[in-house]
């Protein structure tokens, strides 16, 4: 006859066993994608050598791109920004930035910067969003307009500037962002190697914060000071770089980041643009995009390319970084909870079998996994249930293969991209990497899990953050 | 019980522990092994940097002072040590991408004489696909007309990525059985990357627009390949396709009558202006849009009311097209616009008032122009 103490006793053990298979998934999964990310790198790599970006510079065939900027309170840097797009290398392009009715000084600083004038302008809708209030043109650069519409959120922001972008090819660039100057040939390739197929492509996205930006192009990668930009960084590369190459392998991409992501306007528009009550949209679009072609039985592809490379300020303060993580599970939990028909739907292919099944119950399901894991095994450690060598067990696999996981995101940046030319940055992110999942790993799964809650009280608030020009991002001032 | 469960599970655990231990091990070598990598591949890069350093004045020398090819090959063999010939051929590849004329005559001669365009045709036949791909890829910068056999052969590869470089090097090439070749492909039944293609077809536009011109007249291309070869006649903005271009107006394919309208405005003919007139009316907007806009390109005056008439088209991109198209067509085009402004339709006016606002604020911009 089994007693209460038993009972508790068998539940624990369970409870302990089931986080402890959660952790070696989740973490197989990871190493899983790295390996395909490390082949596809790879190739990757060799290809580039085959490619000669002045041939696609020089082919009056080169699709028009439209680079739109959002824009919410941003007038620290969103001149420098609008700069920064406005000198891409590319054949032929616009740029289109969207303010979204901000309460700063965003469209004074834009009109003071590009000597801007009102025009009247026919805005047709093809994508829902809110009454535009003004356009603007530059007589500086004949390639800018600059939109003025009511608060909408994000999503709101990218609908008004797809409505009234004319390239073939959308662009999508955060407003703290910078992007490199051939990022836009290099991530336009996909579509014209693979035309009509590919709908979207994401691009890589890297930490800004330490870096030296000279004429807003970044002229000198370093490591941040500090610990919350470090901690992000590795994170960067596990999760954003290694996990998006894998699933990219297998046409299973389910985020282009809203950071940097390219997109087919036809199809951009045929899926509907951007859903605006929510505050996970690029998410949502990539899940809604995959459901839609695949049941029209469209041939398409989303993919993930790490050579473009956008350079983005991550937070610094813990409040902030508590903030976007906040968001970005709400967001996640919205999108899937939207497309939950898909999950385990083999009419859905890689996508429904695997990704979505994944995010569902690893990155979705799992903050809430993990922080019961990490109470359960303190009960039982407490009450004797297990012994030390189970302890052990499950510290590893919690955390030494999440730092192991960890390595491979820091080798695939230093062997196959080769992006931190430094030594003492490997160094310095394998020692961060370390603290990624012994403190900041358990801190943000505290953050995620709290993120239900506010899911339920805060829907589709697109968080403020504190910006700074990008000469305050790395701390000193641009050389010369 | 709980207590005898946790021992019954104790064996579990050890057996995971040492599977997780010898996976872990294993695990950190391959990092320490790929960091190693990193490091012992970063110092032969820069190594090797050193070198070509050292080659590229050699070599820009050479190029300037040695117009005879004999006499550059010979310098070139006896002032490189023939152990890094390699990096000598990294430099003259750099230099082909860049010179034209004599200059790249001389770059030919040296890549064909010092061995390089044979090691390359091995391994265009004989190589795994990369090596394939790009030695062909050196091939065409190379110029080498040696090669044209090789690539016209590696044509039938199944890897796209030796396809497309030969394609890109016998166009790179250019002599009439590389164009020859190239063109066959295009016209082919096999899958091709369209846009490269053009990229492609532009290295040679003077060989390859009598081919297309040829193909167009023809019409027995799938409308697929048709639209191609339609967007690469304005691409290459070969006027004498614009008869054949406007016998694609009549086209039951929306997509080629678009096509054709909007290619006809890149060839800079002006005799295709009646044709453009005629098809504003077509049912497809895409191809009353982009007749508009071609009509404004190539200054047809003559279409000034039909343009005019088209403002009041029911779709946007249309009224767009036209207006835009009004203000290339000097006084009377700026006119006929000016008057739309009176009308009542909302839509309409907006359109000309953007247009004409626009205009406006575009010349205030420019230099030495000034515009009440």
């Amino acid at each position: 006859m089994m007693t209460a103490n038993d009972w508790w006793g068998v539940v624990i053990i369970t409870i302990n066993f089931l986080v402890f298979g959660y952790f070696v998934v989740v973490n197989t999964t990871y190493l899983g994608l790295f390996i395909a990310a490390f082949v596809s790198a790879g190739r990757y790599v060799a290809h580039k050598r085959l490619v000669d970006l002045d041939e696609l510079f020089r082919s009056p065939l080169t699709p028009k791109v439209s680079v739109i900027i959002p824009a919410y309170n941003e007038s620290a840097g969103i001149v420098e920004s609008v700069r920064a797009a406005l000198m891409l290398k590319y054949p032929r392009f616009e740029v289109i930035a969207v303010n979204d009715g901000s309460t700063d000084l965003t469209i004074a600083e834009l009109v003071r910067g590009y000597d801007l004038r009102q025009v009247t302008k026919v805005v047709e809708r093809p994508v829902p969003c809110a009454d535009i209030v003004g356009v603007y043109i530059s007589t500086v650069y004949d390639n800018l307009i600059v939109i003025d519409k009511q608060h909408g959120g994000k999503a709101d922001t990218l609908n008004a500037g797809i409505n009234v972008s004319t390239g073939d090819i959308i662009v999508t660039v955060d407003a703290d962002s910078l992007i490199e100057p051939d990022a836009l040939l290099k991530i336009a390739r996909p579509f014209l190697e693979k035309p009509g197929e590919t709908v979207a492509v994401g691009g890589v996205v890297r930490v800004l914060n330490g870096c030296t930006v000279t004429s807003g192009n970044v002229t000198e990668v370093r490591l941040p000071h500090g610990f919350w930009a470090n901690v992000q960084i590795i994170e960067y590369l596990r999760a954003f770089l290694g996990a998006r190459m894998g699933w990219s392998t297998m046409n299973a991409l389910l985020v282009v980041p809203g950071a940097f992501g390219a997109f087919d306007r036809r199809s951009l528009i045929e899926v509907g643009g951007y859903l605006r009550d929510t505050v996970g949209e690029d998410m949502e679009l990539i899940m809604r995009m995959h459901q839609y072609f695949r049941k029209n039985k469209r041939e398409y592809r989303i993919r993930f390319i790490p050579d473009p490379v956008c350079w983005t300020q991550v937070p610094v303060k813990m409040q902030q970084v508590a903030s976007q993580r906040d968001r970005w599970q709400r967001g996640m939990i919205e999108s899937l909870r939207a497309h939950e028909t898909m999950i385990f739907n083999p009419t859905y292919g890689p996508v429904g079998m695997l990704s979505m099944p994944f995010y569902f119950f690893f990155e979705m399901l799992g903050p809430v996994v993990e922080l019961l894991g990490y109470a359960v095994i303190v009960l039982a450690q407490i009450f004797g249930f297990l012994g030390l060598e189970f302890l052990w067990l499950f510290l590893s696999v919690a955390v030494l293969y999440g730092i192991i996981v960890s390595l491979l995101g820091i080798a695939l940046e230093g062997v196959a991209l080769q992006h931190f030319p430094r030594l003492s940055s490997l160094a310095k992110m394998t020692f961060f990497a370390l603290l990624d999942n012994l403190g900041y790993r358990q801190v943000n799964t505290w953050w995620r899990t709290k993120a239900y809650v506010t899911y339920y009280t805060r829907r589709s608030k697109w968080g403020d953050m504190e910006r700074s020009s990008y000469q305050g991002a790395h701390g000193k001032e641009p050389t010369a | 019980m709980a207590w005898t469960l946790a021992h019954s599970t104790a064996h579990v655990v050890e057996i995971l522990s040492f599977s997780i231990v010898v996976m872990f091990v294993v695990l950190i070598a391959v990092f320490a092994a790929l960091i190693v990598m990193r490091l012992v591949l970063s110092r032969r890069e820069a190594r090797l940097e050193a070198i070509r350093e050292k080659i590229r004045p050699l070599v820009r020398d050479l190029l300037t002072s040695e117009p005879d090819p004999e006499g550059a090959e010979w310098k070139a063999e006896h002032l490189v040590p023939r152990a890094d010939y390699h990096q000598l051929e990294q430099v003259l590849l750099e230099n082909a991408r860049i010179v034209k004329g004599s200059e790249l005559g001389v770059l030919t001669y040296i890549f064909e004489n010092m061995g390089y365009v044979d090691e390359d045709i091995r391994n265009v036949r004989q190589g795994k696909d990369f090596k394939k791909a790009e030695s062909a890829f050196h091939l065409g910068i190379s110029r080498s007309e040696r090669a044209v056999p090789y690539l016209l052969a590696a044509l039938s590869e199944p890897d796209e990525r030796v396809v497309f470089s030969a394609l890109n090097a016998l166009a790179h090439i250019g002599t009439p059985e590389a164009v020859d070749g190239v063109m066959d492909f295009i016209s082919g039944d096999r899958t091709i990357q369209s846009s490269r293609v053009g990229e492609v077809v532009l290295e040679q536009k003077r060989a390859f627009a009598p081919l297309i011109r040829g193909h167009l007249v023809e019409g027995t291309l799938p409308p697929e390949r048709l639209g191609l070869l339609i967007d690469l006649a304005g691409a290459i903005r070969d006027a004498q396709s614009a008869p054949a271009l406007m016998a694609y107006l009549d086209s039951e394919h929306d997509l080629l009558r678009s096509k054709a309208a909007r290619s006809l405005g890149l060839t800079g003919d002006i005799g295709s202006c009646d044709a453009l007139e005629s098809v504003l009316d077509d049912p497809s907007g895409e191809v009353r849009a982009q007749a508009a806009e071609s009509l404004g390109q190539l200054s047809c005056t003559d279409a000034i009311s039909s343009l005019a008439r088209a403002i009041r088209d029911p779709e946007l991109r249309v009224k767009m097209s036209a207006a835009i198209a009004l203000t290339k067509l000097g006084t009377e085009g700026h006119n006929a616009l000016a008057e739309r402004l009176a009308v009542e339709e909302e839509q309409e006016r907006g359109v000309v008032a953007e247009v004409l606002g626009t205009e406006d604020i575009r010349l205030r911009g420019m230099p030495g122009v000034s515009r009440a």
